[in-house]
């Protein structure tokens, strides 16, 4: 039972995260549509620069509610798309 | 010692450079030039050349010789190159083929290889010490001419060969600048092996050659590092050092790079071009001791003055080269514009006194962006600041109250997002923006900024 909860929160979340990443995109790219995103892609391969990843976390913040790299008191980056929702997922505080 | 004297020292035909997969050893670098040097004696050159294979022979010719030269990056404009030759009153121009510097006005003659330009010249009384002139950030306005000698950029270099000679130092800065020639006499002078990439590749190409090369050594920026560590191949570089430099490390990249690469020695390190190496800190955390401003580990003196930074090396000429402008008091302060806290043993960063922006090493000025959003009809005040991110560092944040309080809030945070992106720079544009009811003014009738 919890764990299809789980399951069911982690791809709502990978959907809140994606469309969040795809506005950020359009801003970012004078309004193109972002590219199919997969848990497999790669974070600095997506589209977005640094710059656009920070973005992306601001964003992402005022979205959700929160910052895993703030909450986190491990030192983690992610590197694709799907290690960056686990990272939301498993620092929800609520 | 002269340049040359020092690459003398390490062991025959070792491998110095691998240039784009190219080894290059210390017998090419130092044997390059086989024609009569003494001409050039006395003489002011600026170097404008992309490829470090290409600039090391020249300089290792002709340091001890020439009076100065400058190394100026090939990635300036054609108008600011041209300015700071003209600014250091230069007498000639060693460039690469491709720089279209031939026409331009009014500047000294202009060559590509060495040996041509070594004959137009006659040869006067080589100087004491070959001055060494590199160009500040100019991040903070126009880049600025400095006066160091390698005896200035060595202080801190390590000279151990028997340990050097096992390093493999990767290459990502500019080399022309501070960091990044830091980075290459550390790695020459110590009989190590530099990698230098091809400057265009991006950083999964670069870091596969780092890996493909056995990179032992790194140094970059936190906002670089933080892109290294989100690159999927970079944990397969064996690193025994990790270099962070240029903007201030948290706490957050010194762990993260530690836990990225477990053999590493971390090391933060403070530095300028006008003032060179300050510190360096090993302990994996932010700031550095307090016991540093009593005993500075480098000697470079450290004082704090009103939650300001000041650092004091007293071998560097404390005026801009070619210039009047000072950047250090009579007694050789250098204000680092640095605002800091001391909090237990520790002295901590807190951002700069002046409200600069650090947006993954690229600077803003809040009273810029706050003049553009002043501007639209929507806002009476704004307040612009840091917001700090876990990637580049900070981003641009405002406080705004709006001219008509019954504007929709959430409308208004969106068309003020668009208009910042449409009139400013990428970097500079509203990360986020707060609608406020009102700020607290100061005794002047300004807005406070907190740093």
């Amino acid at each position: 039972m919890t764990k299809t909860k789980s399951a069911n929160n982690k791809s709502e979340l990978f959907d809140k995260i994606s469309s969040v990443y795809k506005e950020v995109y359009s801003s970012q790219n004078k309004g193109k549509s972002a590219p199919e995103i997969k848990n497999e892609t790669i974070l600095l391969d997506s589209g977005l620069d640094s710059l656009g990843h920070a973005i992306l976390i601001t964003r992402l913040e005022e979205a959700l509610g929160y910052d895993p790299f703030t909450i986190s008191s491990e030192a983690y980056y992610p590197r694709t798309f799907g290690e960056l929702v686990e990272f939301y997922r498993s620092n929800n505080p609520t | 010692m002269i340049l040359k004297d020092r690459l003398k020292k390490i062991p025959n035909n070792s491998t110095l450079l691998i240039s784009n997969s190219k080894k290059i050893s210390r017998n090419e670098i130092l044997n390059k030039y086989k024609i009569d040097l003494s001409k050039i004696s006395g003489a002011r050159i600026l170097i404008c050349k992309s490829n470090i294979s290409e600039t090391l022979p020249i300089i290792s010719a002709i340091d001890g010789l020439v009076d100065s030269f400058a190394l100026i990056s090939t990635a300036n404009s054609i108008e600011l190159i041209s300015s700071l030759a003209r600014s250091g009153n230069f007498e000639a121009i060693l460039c690469d083929d491709n720089l279209n510097l031939d026409k331009v006005k009014n500047l000294p003659p202009i060559f590509h290889d060495l040996e041509t330009l070594i004959n137009t010249f006659r040869s006067r009384k080589p100087p004491k010490e070959t001055r060494w002139i590199l160009t500040t950030s100019g991040t903070t306005g126009k880049p600025k001419l400095v006066s160091h000698s390698l005896s200035s950029l060595t202080r801190t270099t390590k000279t151990d060969l028997k340990r050097g000679t096992n390093f493999y130092w990767g290459m990502l800065y500019d080399y022309t600048r501070f960091a990044g020639l830091q980075v290459l006499l550390q790695s020459i002078i110590s009989g190590s092996v530099l990698i230098e990439p091809i400057f265009e590749y991006s950083l999964e190409k670069k870091i596969k050659n780092f890996i493909n090369n056995n990179c032992t050594h790194l140094s970059a920026t936190p906002t670089l590092w933080r892109k290294i560590l989100m690159t999927p191949n970079s944990s397969q570089i064996n690193l025994l050092q990790a270099t962070l430099g240029g903007e201030i490390a948290d706490d957050r990249i010194l762990s993260a790079v530690s836990k990225h690469f477990p053999n590493a020695r971390i090391a933060h390190i403070f530095a300028s071009t006008e003032a060179g190496v300050g510190f360096s800190v090993i302990d994996k955390k932010a700031g550095f001791p307090k016991n540093y401003l009593k005993n500075p580990p480098l000697g470079i003196n450290i004082k704090i003055e009103n939650n300001r930074l000041y650092v004091r090396n007293k071998e560097v000429i404390n005026k801009y080269f070619g210039s009047e402008t000072a950047f250090a008091t009579n007694d050789g302060w250098i204000d680092t514009g640095d605002s800091v806290e001391i909090k237990n043993d520790r002295v901590l960063f807190r951002g700069r006194e002046d409200g600069v922006i650090n947006v993954g090493g690229d600077k803003v000025y809040p009273e810029e962006v706050e003049n553009i959003l002043l501007k639209h009809p929507l806002v009476s005040a704004a307040r612009v600041y840091a917001k700090s991110n876990p990637i580049t560092g900070s981003l641009v944040a405002a406080d705004v109250t709006l001219t008509d309080q019954k504007t929709d809030e959430s409308k208004a945070k969106k068309l003020l997002q668009e208009y910042s992106i449409e009139m400013l720079d990428r970097h500079k544009a509203l990360a986020s923006i707060k609608i406020v009811s009102g700020f607290n003014l100061n005794s002047s009738g300004k807005i406070v900024r907190e740093v």
